[in-house]
C-alpha cells in the first residue's frame, strides 16, 4: 500500500515539475524529490503525492509563483516549486 | 480518554502549565490575550510572535500559568520560532515541560493544522483541542463535528471564535477540567519500516542527557537531521551512519524518507477526518478577487507603490511635528533644571547635557516608530502584507534576502532599530542573519539632519533646489544599492547557513481592529524606548564625559584673556567692562561659545579627534569634522549640536540654522599644505555625507544587532560598516579633486 505514495521507478516521460505548469494549470502532485532538504517542509505544508495543484498566478518578476492546495493560497519560489514532481492536468 | 494517574491541578508546589500551541496565524494570542487579560502581539502574518509569553489564568479558584508559543507548521526545526517550540515540548533547556497543551486550530484548514497535532501525539503530554475561527469556517461552509473529532482523537475539542470571545468560558472550563483528568492524544500507527529505523536510533543512540532516546526524539531525529534531539546526540558519526541505514529502510519499502513522515501523518488524518469535516461545494474564497487585483502584474505593483510611497511620505511629513514637540520638551526640561544646578557646572552638564539631551535623543524617534508601526500593523492586519512580500520578494531573493526582508528594512528607513527587531518574522536564519546586517545601511532619518544641513548649505546655493533634491534623494539609496551586493557577497562566499526554502502562506483579509493597531504601537514604542532607549542614553552620557572632560580651568582664562586683547582693539575698557557683566551681550556670548569652543579642542574626545585626523585626511576632513564625526558614534544627529559647539554658535544649532550655514561656508584651513582654501569643498561635502550614509554611527543599532545576534557579529557589523563609509570618503574625496 505505501508503494503507491511515490516510487522512483514510476517517473514517466511525462512527469513534469511544478514550476513549468503555467497559470492556471491543474495537475496532481507524483512526487518530491527524493532526499531534498525541502521535501519535509513542502510536505508538511500539503505538498504531497495524490493532491491537485493550481497555479493561480506569478509574481510581477515572475518569481515566486502562487498556487491553490486544498483550499489555501500558498507562494514559493521557482526553486522549490522545481522539486515537485506533477503529472496530468494542464 | 485515558485519564493520568497524577493531576498538576493537585500538586502544591507549581502552577499547572498550559501552552498554546499551534500553526501561524491562527489567533493563539488573540485567545491568550482575551484568556489572561494581558495584551500581546496580534497580527495577521504568520510567524509574528516569536517568543515565548506567560501570563495569568484565573478560572473559579485556581489560577494557571499560561504559555504563548509562536506558530509552526510541524516540529521541524527549521526556523527559531520552531526551535522555541520543539524546546518547550521536549522541557529542555529549562524551559517546565508544559502540563496540558493546548492546540488552537484554523477551523478553516483544519487538516494542515492537524499534521502538527498529529506530529505532537508522541510526546504523551496532556492535550486538548481548540477549533478557533469558527466563523470563518462557516462563512467558508464549512461544518465541522466536534463530538466526533474529539472520539478520534482522544481528547476534548472546544469551538471558539477568538476575536469576538465566543466559546471562552467553555474553553476555560475545558482547561480545567483536563488538568483535572488528562487525556492523550491517541497515537498513530506507524509502518513497519519507521518503528523498525526508530528502534535502531534508539538502541545506538544517547540523547544530551545521555540516556536513551525516547520513541518521539528517535522520530524526530529521524525525520530531521536539523532537530533539536539530533543536535543533543553527541555521536555525530554513529548518528549519521545510523540515520542512513534507517532512511535506508525507508527507501526500500518505497517512501520518500525526505516526505515519509507529512505523508503518512496526512495518509492518517484523511481517514481521521472522514465524516468529520464537511465542505459546502467548492470553498467560495472572498479574497480571490481581491487578489488578482491586488497581485496583478500591471495594477498590483501600482498599487504597491503608491501604498509603500504613503507610508515614506506619511513617516516624513506626519513625525515633524511631533519630533519638534520633543525638542522643545528636552529644551525646556534642559532651561527649567538647569538653575537649580547652577552651583556644581559638572553636575549642570551631566544633567542637562548628557542625561535629558539623552532622554531627548531616545524620544526624538518615538514619533517615527510610532507611525511606522501603526503602518505595518495596518498591512499585516489587513493581509497585505504577506502579499506584499510575494510582489517584492524577486527584488531580494537573488541576494539572499526574501521578500520578508523588505518590512525590516523599510523600517530601517525610520530607525535601523526597529528594523532590527522585526527581522524576526523571518523563519530563514541565514535571511534574517543578512537583512540586520543590511538593515543599518538603510538611510535612517538620523541621517537626514545631516544630508539637510550640507545639501542646503553647499548644493542646493550652487546647483538649485532640484538639483538638491535629487542629492537627497540619491543619499537614501546610496545604502541601499552597497547593502544589496554586499548581501550577495556575504550570502555566496561566507556564509555557511542552509537555506530555508520560502514559503509564504496568504492569509485571508481582515478588517484590522483599531485596537490591535494602537496596541502594537504601542508595544513597540516602549520595547524601543526600554530596550534601545537605555543604551542609548549610556551611550550618549559616556559621550558627554568625554567631550566635557578633563576640564582644565586654565582653558578658561586662556580664551577669555586672548579674547578680551582682541576686543580691546575694537572697543574702550568701559564697554567691554559693562558687556562682560551683561550676560545676553552680545560680547559676552561671543566669549561664551569662544570658550565653549575651547572645551571641547581640550576635552578627551577633541585630543583624540586631532590626534586621528591624519586618518581621515584623505578625505579631506579637517579635525573639526573628525571631531565632529567621532563624537557623533554613539548617535548621529549629535553632529549637529557638536559642529555647533566647535564653531563658536553654542550647541543650540539646527541643520537650519543660518548661522552654522554660513560659518561652514567660510570655514578654511588653518594650517598643513592646504591652508586658506576652504574646507568643505564639493567632494568633501558629498565624502561627509556618504561617510555617513555607510557608517554605523549608532550605539544603539550596535547593542540590539548583538542582542538579535551577537557581540561577534556586532563588532563584524560596526568594522566593516566604518571601515565602508571611510573607503567610501576617501574615495570621493580623490576622485572629486581629480575631476
Ligand atoms: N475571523 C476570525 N479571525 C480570527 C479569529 N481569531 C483570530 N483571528 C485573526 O487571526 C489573525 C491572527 O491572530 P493571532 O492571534 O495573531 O495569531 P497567532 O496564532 O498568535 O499567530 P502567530 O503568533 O503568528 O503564530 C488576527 O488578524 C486575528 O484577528 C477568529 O476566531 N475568527
Ligand atoms: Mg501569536
Amino acid at each position: 500500500m505505501l508503494g503507491e505514495f511515490e516510487s522512483q521507478n514510476e517517473i514517466a516521460a511525462c512527469t513534469r515539475t511544478l514550476d513549468s505548469l503555467k497559470v492556471g494549470d491543474c495537475a496532481e502532485i507524483e512526487s518530491i524529490a527524493t532526499d531534498c532538504d525541502r521535501a519535509n517542509r513542502m510536505a508538511s505544508l500539503g505538498f504531497i503525492p495524490g493532491r491537485m495543484v493550481r497555479v493561480t498566478r506569478f509574481a510581477p518578476l515572475g518569481d515566486p509563483i502562487s498556487v491553490q492546495l486544498e483550499g489555501q493560497e500558498i507562494s514559493l519560489r521557482r526553486a522549490e516549486a522545481r522539486i515537485i514532481r506533477v503529472k496530468g492536468g494542464a | 480518554m485515558n485519564a493520568l494517574a497524577e493531576s498538576p491541578l493537585k500538586k502544591t508546589t507549581a502552577r499547572p502549565l498550559v501552552a498554546l500551541v499551534g500553526n501561524p496565524n491562527t489567533g493563539k494570542s488573540t485567545l491568550f490575550n482575551r484568556l489572561t487579560g494581558l495584551r500581546q502581539h496580534i497580527a495577521n502574518y504568520p510567524g509574528i510572535t516569536v517568543e515565548k509569553k506567560t501570563g495569568l489564568l484565573r478560572v473559579g479558584g485556581s489560577s494557571i500559568d499560561l504559555l504563548d508559543l509562536p506558530g509552526c507548521y510541524s516540529l521541524t526545526a527549521v526556523s527559531n520560532d520552531e526551535r522555541v517550540v520543539m524546546d518547550v515540548l521536549g522541557g529542555r533547556r529549562g524551559f517546565q515541560k508544559p502540563d496540558l497543551l493546548v492546540f488552537i486550530l484554523d477551523a478553516t484548514n483544519l487538516k494542515r493544522n492537524l499534521l502538527l497535532v498529529s506530529q505532537c501525539s508522541e510526546l504523551g503530554i496532556p492535550a486538548l483541542i481548540v477549533l478557533n475561527q469558527c466563523d470563518a469556517a462557516k462563512r467558508n461552509g464549512i461544518r465541522i463535528d466536534a463530538d466526533l473529532l474529539s472520539k478520534r482523537l482522544g481528547v476534548p475539542v472546544v469551538k471558539t471564535v477568538a476575536t469576538r470571545g465566543q466559546g471562552l468560558s467553555e474553553l476555560k472550563d475545558a482547561i480545567v477540567s483536563a488538568l483535572e483528568s488528562p487525556s492523550v492524544l491517541s497515537r498513530i500507527p506507524w509502518p513497519e519500516c519507521i518503528t523498525e529505523g526508530c528502534g535502531l536510533l534508539r538502541a545506538g543512540l544517547q540523547n544530551s542527557e545521555s540516556s536513551e532516546l525516547s520513541q518521539a526524539e528517535a522520530l524526530r531525529v529521524l525525520f530531521d537531521s536539523d532537530s533539536v534531539f539530533a543536535c543533543g546526540v553527541s555521536d555525530k558519526l554513529c548518528l549519521k551512519k545510523l540515520v542512513d541505514s534507517a532512511h535506508r529502510s525507508i527507501r526500500d519499502s518505497g517512501l520518500n524518507p525526505g516526505s515519509a513522515e507529512a505523508v503518512i501523518h496526512y495518509r492518517h488524518l484523511d481517514s481521521l477526518l472522514e465524516g468529520v469535516v464537511e465542505a459546502n461545494g467548492p470553498i467560495a474564497r472572498s479574497h480571490d478577487s481581491i487578489d488578482a487585483l491586488l497581485l496583478n502584474r500591471v495594477w498590483g505593483t501600482l498599487i504597491f507603490l503608491s501604498v509603500m510611497y504613503v507610508v515614506f511620505q506619511s513617516l516624513y511629513s506626519w513625525s515633524a511635528p511631533l519630533m519638534d514637540l520633543i525638542d522643545l520638551g528636552t529644551s525646556a526640561a534642559q532651561d527649567f533644571i538647569s538653575p537649580f544646578l547652577s552651583s556644581s557646572p559638572a553636575l549642570q552638564s551631566l544633567v542637562c547635557d548628557g542625561i535629558i539631551a539623552g532622554v531627548g535623543g531616545v524620544l526624538i524617534f518615538l514619533p517615527q516608530i510610532l507611525i511606522l508601526f501603526f503602518f505595518i500593523a495596518l498591512l499585516e492586519d489587513t493581509g497585505y502584507m504577506a502579499r506584499a512580500a510575494f510582489l517584492v520578494d524577486k527584488l531580494f531573493s537573488w541576494c539572499g534576502l526574501n521578500g520578508r526582508s523588505f518590512v525590516p528594512l523599510l523600517s530601517s528607513y525610520a530607525c535601523a532599530i526597529p528594523g532590527v527587531m522585526a527581522t524576526r518574522t523571518l523563519s530563514d536564519p541565514k535571511a534574517r542573519l543578512t537583512t540586520i546586517l543590511m538593515a543599518p545601511f538603510m538611510s535612517c532619518s538620523a541621517r537626514l539632519p545631516v544630508y539637510i544641513l550640507l545639501i542646503g548649505t553647499f548644493i542646493e546655493p550652487l546647483y538649485g533646489p532640484l538639483v538638491a533634491g535629487a542629492v537627497l534623494f540619491a543619499m537614501h539609496f546610496v545604502g541601499l544599492a552597497l547593502a544589496l551586493p554586499l548581501a550577495w557577497l556575504l550570502n555566496t562566499f561566507f556564509l555557511k547557513i542552509k537555506t530555508q526554502p520560502f514559503i509564504l502562506e496568504m492569509p485571508d483579509y481582515r478588517v484590522p481592529t483599531l485596537r490591535n493597531i494602537f496596541h502594537r504601537m504601542w508595544e513597540r514604542g516602549r520595547e524601543f524606548v526600554l530596550r534601545a532607549g537605555t543604551v542609548i542614553l549610556a551611550f550618549s552620557i559616556l559621550i558627554w564625559s568625554l567631550l566635557y572632560f578633563p576640564r582644565d580651568p586654565s582653558v578658561e582664562e586662556q580664551t577669555t584673556q586672548s579674547f578680551l586683547r582682541e576686543a580691546a582693539a575694537n572697543h574702550s575698557e568701559v564697554e567691554i567692562q559693562d558687556a562682560l557683566k551683561n550676560p545676553t551681550s552680545e560680547l559676552n556670548q561671543v566669549l561664551t561659545h569662544r570658550i565653549d569652543s575651547a572645551y571641547i579642542e581640550q576635552s578627551y574626545l577633541g585630543r583624540f579627534g586631532k590626534a586621528v585626523q591624519p586618518v581621515f585626511d584623505p578625505a579631506g576632513f579637517d579635525w573639526k569634522i573628525t571631531v565632529g564625526v567621532l563624537s557623533s558614534f554613539p548617535a548621529r544627529e549629535v553632529i549637529i549640536a557638536t559642529m555647533g559647539i566647535i564653531y563658536n554658535l553654542g550647541a543650540d544649532v539646527d541643520e537650519g540654522s543660518d548661522d552654522l550655514r554660513s560659518v561652514l561656508q567660510n570655514e578654511k584651513w588653518t594650517s598643513g599644505p592646504r591652508k586658506g582654501e576652504p574646507v568643505f569643498t564639493l567632494p568633501v561635502v558629498l565624502g561627509i555625507m556618504v561617510f555617513f550614509a555607510l557608517c554605523m554611527q549608532c550605539g544603539a543599532t550596535v547593542a540590539i544587532i548583538a542582542r538579535e545576534l551577537n557581540w561577534r557579529w556586532a563588532a563584524f557589523s560596526f568594522f566593516g560598516m566604518t571601515g565602508l563609509a571611510w573607503l567610501g570618503a576617501v574615495l570621493i574625496y580623490q576622485i572629486g579633486r581629480l575631476i
